[in-house]
């Protein structure tokens, strides 16, 4: 062994000698300096007990009283039962808290995954692309309202208009009336007249028959005309009302559904960003966990340290037991010495290992108590970010629907908005296909009872060419003739204007039909589409919704066993305590037996040196603490800092590392 | 990095284990030296790291430094104590010892001591 390696020898001869500490099974070189047996040890309590020395003439004061060793004894002996037991007590205990350790760690571990999913599940591409998706369709819904909103509009007002129209061939068809009736008048009059002339009139009463045909057809047609008339005017005035109520609740309607589902996509676009920032608390939990995990780990291995610092107070204390049982002082020395010695032995002792006991407890209190409080700290950390994610995941708004449920609604409201608007589209421009219909069929009639003017016209004619064969006797039917040709231009003038209004009529209706069941068509088509693909959309997005439902059931069910779990971890935790209180009843009858051990004879000035030296030159920070304490209990200064190595400077990549101490 | 982690204590073992694992470490535990020499002498076995208590029945951390230091002289070990005297430190790195950690020691601590053994290690094969 080199000079330093004796150095390191001798200052842990040294240390051993008044600690008594040994591992719980210790090397051999611990072993030798353990239980007071070490060289120093037995130099520095017997300095003066040499066989044959005489004591110092200023050692020659009175015998030291008796001390009650057979109390002490029966105190260590008492005592060493309870150690024996301390030391084991932890064993099961922590056995225990290190396998729910496991269990909590894996339970945190899937709940931070959990956490995970539903964060990106809230807040990934997914939703991304699933916003992007509602907003083109409502764009494009937006766009259909409106042009929907707009043909409807035209539809309104091409039915004023032609209601207009119908009102101006009301006339006209009351001259054809009057002319059915001025050609009855005629009819009758040709016949008395034909019947004055005699044989001559034959020819005028078959004439007269015809005029009554052709004047019961035209009565007959305009009727008819008169009939459709009123029933379009009806139609249109009935269906106008109608269509204008609903264009004006659609308009208000569109407008709000429009607004909420806005503001409900911003809603998802919100709450998007809202996850999307839970995503780090999540990450920060998580680290969190892991950290006081990492600090429930160092905390656990005080069972360790303290089953051995147990250990070696109980070495220490049976090392004592047999000086006690009076066979282990040198018999040559005089029997003062040799109590006084055992004396100091006993206070020396059993002052080490009462202090070494408390700090053990102590450490190990701490350790356990920390461990409890790192586990209620993951418990709280848990449960708020339970609450976080429930609160971000909008189900606490009242309406016990999601963010997603609420997009839905209104998704699904403007698709039916969409469907109602569609169907007054449709019913309008089957109206208008009525309307034109009808037009048509008027202008049939309305061709007829021109073409019947005609015929009369022609009768006319015929009658005047006949009367003028009659010479003077016809000349009152030629009148008559005269009078049935001017009745046949007021007809075919009348005919002129109806059929000019019926054009115009069927120029307003035929051009918007056939502009809007074109549009009608391709409404219909887009509608299908974005039905079809709003469907897709919200399908996803339920799909999402019942993702994020499922996961978040899953959090909430995952941090109810979590804190439960962790709870009734915590509540059963009381190694502590219990240790304690064994520790406490050993520590009292230590502290009783180094104070009359020290009230007979006080402490040696070479246990005080001692103890500065290992204060300052212990290697172990923890017995460095005890030997600190009890210098100063004995009114020693504080160590002084310790020195630094003497080689190279430490740094974080020396060879060693900082966990190595070389003194 | 695939670590063995030995130590008597199941608990020990199952903490650093769970410390070492939440740091992205392979961790494998076994609870005495015997275990830890069957699994290194596996062809196969995969570790880059030894760490053992030293205080453990029968044969003790520093009995399976020297068996590791037999069998595979480049793998590093790293040696946990509660009582990190001065002479079981230097008879630790006279048989190689790649480092100590004494306990209580926090994971932050552990893993610090583990990069700095890696760092050598890759300093090592730089080197050569």
């Amino acid at each position: 062994m080199n000079a330093a390696g004796e150095g390191i020898r001798s200052l842990m001869d040294l240390f051993g000698s008044i600690l008594g500490t040994g591992n719980r099974r210790p090397p051999p070189e611990r072993q030798a300096h353990t239980a007071l047996r070490g060289p120093l040890a037995a130099d520095s309590l017997a300095a003066d007990r040499r066989p044959g020395a005489l004591p110092p003439a200023t050692d020659r004061t009175p015998p030291p009283p008796e001390p009650p060793i057979a109390a002490w004894a029966a105190t260590l002996s008492s005592s060493l039962v309870i150690l024996r037991r301390l030391a084991g007590a932890t064993e099961r205990e922590f056995l225990q808290i290190g396998s729910d350790m496991q269990a909590i760690y894996l339970r945190a571990a899937t709940l931070s995954q959990t956490a995970q999913d539903l964060v990106e599940v809230a807040s990934g591409d997914r939703v991304h692309s699933l916003i992007a998706q509602l907003r083109q369709i409502l764009a494009e819904m937006e766009t259909y309202l409106e042009q929907t909103q707009v043909q409807n509009g035209s539809y309104c007002t091409a039915f004023a208009t032609v209601e207009k129209l119908l009102q101006q061939i009301a006339d006209p068809l009351e001259g054809f009336k009057k002319m059915s009736k001025n050609l009855y008048i005629l009819e009758v009059l040709i016949k008395i007249e034909s019947a004055n002339i005699g044989e001559l009139g034959g020819e005028f009463i078959n004439l007269a028959l015809d005029i009554n045909t052709l004047t019961q057809q035209i009565k007959d047609k305009s009727n008819t005309i008169q009939d459709h008339r009123s029933l379009l005017a009806a139609i249109i005035a009935k269906n106008s009302q109608v269509a204008g109520a609903a264009l004006t609740t659609q308009e208000g309607l569109i407008r709000s559904t429009l607004d909420n589902t806005v503001t409900s996509i911003a809603e998802l676009e919100g709450a998007n960003q809202r996850f999307f920032e839970l995503g780090s608390t999540v990450a920060t939990t998580a680290d969190d966990n892991s950290n006081n995990i990492s600090k429930i780990v160092q905390s656990m291995q005080f069972h360790d340290i303290f089953r051995q610092q147990v250990e070696h107070v109980i070495e220490a204390l049976e090392g004592l037991q047999p000086a006690l049982a009076g066979n282990s002082i040198g018999d040559q020395d005089p029997a003062d010495n040799r109590i006084e010695a055992l004396i100091n032995r006993v206070g020396d002792a059993c002052e080490l290992q009462e202090a070494q006991l408390q700090y053990a407890t102590t450490a190990l209190y701490m350790a356990v108590t920390a461990i409890i409080s790192n586990l209620t700290e993951i418990s709280g950390q848990q449960k708020l970010l339970a609450r976080d994610i429930y609160n971000n995941s909008g189900l606490n708004n009242g309406t016990g629907r999601s963010f997603i449920d609420d997009v839905s609604f209104h998704m699904a409201s403007i698709t039916e908005l969409l469907t109602s608007c569609a169907a007054t589209n449709s019913d309008l421009a089957g109206i208008m296909a009525e309307v034109t219909d009808t037009v048509e069929t008027i202008t049939g009639f309305v061709a007829d009872i021109e073409g019947i003017g005609h015929d009369i016209n022609l009768i006319a004619l015929n009658a005047r060419i006949k009367a003028a064969s009659t010479g003077a006797d016809g000349a009152s039917l030629c009148v008559l003739a005269e009078e049935i040709g001017h009745l046949s231009h007021g007809d075919a003038q009348r005919t002129d204007i109806i059929t000019a209004t019926l054009r115009e009529i069927h120029t307003t209706t035929s051009t918007l039909f056939a502009e809007t069941t074109s549009g009608e068509a391709n409404l219909s088509a887009r509608l299908i589409d974005m039905k079809t693909g709003l469907n897709t959309t919200l399908v996803a997005f339920a799909q999402m919704g019942s993702d994020l439902q499922s996961l978040l059931a899953q959090v909430q069910n995952q941090v109810n066993t979590l804190t439960g779990e962790i709870e009734r971890i915590t509540g059963a935790i009381n190694v502590h305590q219990h240790c304690r209180d064994m520790a406490d009843e050993v520590v009292a009858g230590l502290q009783q037996i180094f104070a009359q051990a020290r009230a007979l004879s006080p402490a040696s000035a070479a246990f005080k040196e001692d103890l500065r030296l290992m204060a300052n030159r212990y290697t172990m920070e923890s017995e460095r603490k005890i030997h600190e304490g009890i210098a100063q209990k004995h009114g020693l200064l504080a160590s002084t800092p310790r020195a630094p190595v003497a080689t190279s400077p430490k740094t974080a990549d020396s060879e060693f590392g900082d966990n190595v101490d070389l003194f | 990095m695939n670590i063995l982690v030995v130590d008597d204590e199941i608990m020990m073992v199952e903490s650093i284990k769970i410390g070492l694992i939440s740091k992205g470490y392979g961790v494998v535990g076994v609870n005495n030296a015997q275990e830890a020499m069957d699994f290194l002498a596996r062809e196969d076995h995969g570790i880059d790291l030894v760490i053992t208590d030293y205080l453990m029945p029968i044969t003790n951390g520093m009995d399976l430094l020297l068996a590791v230091r037999k069998d595979n002289p480049t793998l590093p070990v790293l040696i946990m104590t509660a009582y990190a005297d001065a002479s079981l430190v230097i008879e630790a790195l006279k048989n190689g010892c790649a480092g100590f950690v004494e306990k209580p020691f926090s994971r932050e601590q552990l893993v610090a001591e583990i990069n700095r053994i890696e760092q050598r290690l890759l300093q090592g094969q730089h080197d050569r």
